[in-house]
């Protein structure tokens, strides 16, 4: 992980599952979009990713399934409901917690510009 | 570096994680996946094979690393498991814990002030004083008695060594309490006759009475009973005979009076009333000074006589005779001082501290006694005579 490391690493799990909120991934997709969407500030160590990925998956937040047609088995994963759920209620927070931070550090409300 | 390096990064994380092989070759197919992507990616931007395999596996940090994550998730995910199980097991066992306290013998009866028998309710046959029949309803004094033929009260009956008497003995002693009547210049066979037929209860001569007594015995000229209890009529002819009689298996056994000593019966006697009675009046029980009369319970301005004519001593709020020591009446010391009250007054020498082989030991706020027919006929009479001092019902 890049600078804003000590940020995401209480946020790990909303950021996999806001990458997976779109379609279906497997892990270095999901590695290759933060690295994208961070611009390489956030960049998760496969090490972790994986466990991760599973630890989200025995909680049902995400599904997997395995696909070989591309002649490499790979797995996918996708947002359950309940992921979804997850993911809009940490999503709130996330926005209301920034809101009170940028009013506090006087600056624009994010969601604003 | 080269693909072979994957499978031995692979393989060694494989070796760290402990898991099943299915679960460990998932692992490797996905994390295989994840360095060839990396390494095409890399080639991709222009990396040699050979430094994008290596810079792959260094991103990827050390396979005991990685296996460490993936152990603490599956310790987690079999922690989790437990607690779900342990969870549901509660669930099922607190429903079975709640319904077997609720039905357990000793509590129901508790709540349904009924005498107690720990192996009552296992059998049937066993019938308690409620569900007794018309005949045991002439035993109109309620003597809160159980007993059974298959009533083991364990551990006391152990402990006794005695036989356990019959459930349909409740029944036949009920019976005992019937008028009956006497004829002078009948023989005995008549008498026995006159008890299967009128008072319905089989009678048996046992052997050791036969020296003294048989079917043609004659009953003296001047013996006449006029409607008293069979039990009073008994007690007064077989006396003459050095008999006396006890009830087996519901039948009317007449025995001589050595052969009585040694057919125990185990009865459990009900005293929570008393004892709760003793709790709430402040009633005492005394016992006097050496010297002050052997050492046993003397008598009391609120005397109570029993049939036996002896006298228990109790008084409300002290007083009595001689130097009294008295005793708080908590529970547990008020059933010891009914047991030493009952050893005290109830055929004092039949008690095993006194010789005999009668023994009573307190149970809760039970007594268990170990004691011919005779003498737990008048321990009955004695608590009957009890409650009816206290205006017990």
């Amino acid at each position: 992980m890049g600078r804003a490391n000590s940020v995401a690493k209480g946020n790990l799990d909303l950021m996999v599952l806001g990458v997976l909120s779109d379609k279906p991934k497997y892990g270095y997709l999901i590695q290759q979009r933060l690295n994208q969407v961070t611009g390489g500030e956030i960049s998760i160590a496969p090490g972790t990713l994986y466990p991760l990925l599973h630890r989200l998956e025995s909680e049902k937040l995400v599904k997997a399934r395995w696909d070989d047609s591309t002649g490499r088995r790979r797995k996918w994963y996708e947002l359950t409901a309940k992921g979804q759920k997850r993911l809009d209620a940490q999503a709130m927070q996330w926005r209301q917690m920034a809101q009170w931070i940028s009013e506090l550090l006087g600056i624009a409300n994010p969601s604003t510009g | 570096m080269s693909k072979e390096d994957f499978d031995r990064f692979l393989a060694l994380l494989g070796g760290f994680l402990k898991l099943d092989k299915k679960q460990r070759l998932m692992i490797s197919d996905e994390l295989r996946d994840h360095l060839e992507m990396r390494v095409e990616a890399l080639v991709g931007a222009g990396v040699d094979e050979s430094n994008a395999q290596q810079q792959a596996l260094e991103e990827f940090g050390d396979a005991a690393g990685v296996a460490a994550r993936f152990a603490f998730l599956s310790q987690m995910r079999t922690r989790r498991r437990i607690m779900k199980i342990a969870s549901i097991s509660m669930l099922v066992a607190i429903p079975v814990v709640i319904a077997t306290i609720l039905f357990w013998p000793e509590t129901r009866n508790r709540g349904l002030n009924l005498p107690v028998a720990s192996a009552q309710d296992e059998d049937p046959v066993v019938k308690s004083e409620n569900e007794s029949s018309d005949a045991e309803s002439a035993d109109s004094q309620g003597s809160n008695i159980l007993s059974g033929k298959n009533f083991r009260p364990t551990g006391v009956n152990q402990q006794l060594g005695v036989t356990t008497s019959n459930p349909e003995d409740l029944a036949a002693e009920a019976k005992l309490e019937l008028p009956f009547s006497v004829d002078s210049g009948s023989i005995f066979q008549d008498v026995v006759e006159n008890i299967t037929q009128n008072v319905g209860l089989q009678v048996i001569l046992d052997e050791s009475a036969k020296d003294t007594i048989t079917r043609d015995t004659e009953i003296e000229e001047n013996f006449s009973l006029h409607e008293i209890s069979l039990r009073s009529a008994l007690d007064l002819l077989l006396k003459k005979y050095d008999c006396t009689f006890t009830i087996k298996d519901g039948m009317l056994v007449i025995l001589s009076e050595d052969e009585a000593e040694s057919e125990q019966i185990i009865r459990v006697y009900d005293v929570s009333d008393i004892v709760e009675h003793c709790g709430a009046s402040g009633l005492t029980f005394h016992k006097m000074k050496a010297g002050d009369g052997d050492g046993r319970f003397g008598k009391q301005s609120t005397t109570t006589t029993s049939s036996t004519n002896d006298k228990v001593a109790m008084s409300a709020g002290g007083g009595g005779i001689g130097t009294p020591r008295e005793f708080v009446p908590n529970k547990p010391e008020t059933v010891q001082s009914l047991v030493l009250a009952v050893s005290e007054i109830v055929e004092p020498d039949s008690w095993e501290a006194n010789g005999g082989s009668s023994r009573i030991v307190a149970l809760g706020d039970r007594l268990v006694v170990s004691a011919p027919f005779g003498v737990n006929y008048k321990i009955k009479t004695f608590l009957q005579d009890l409650r009816a001092n206290m205006q017990l019902k």
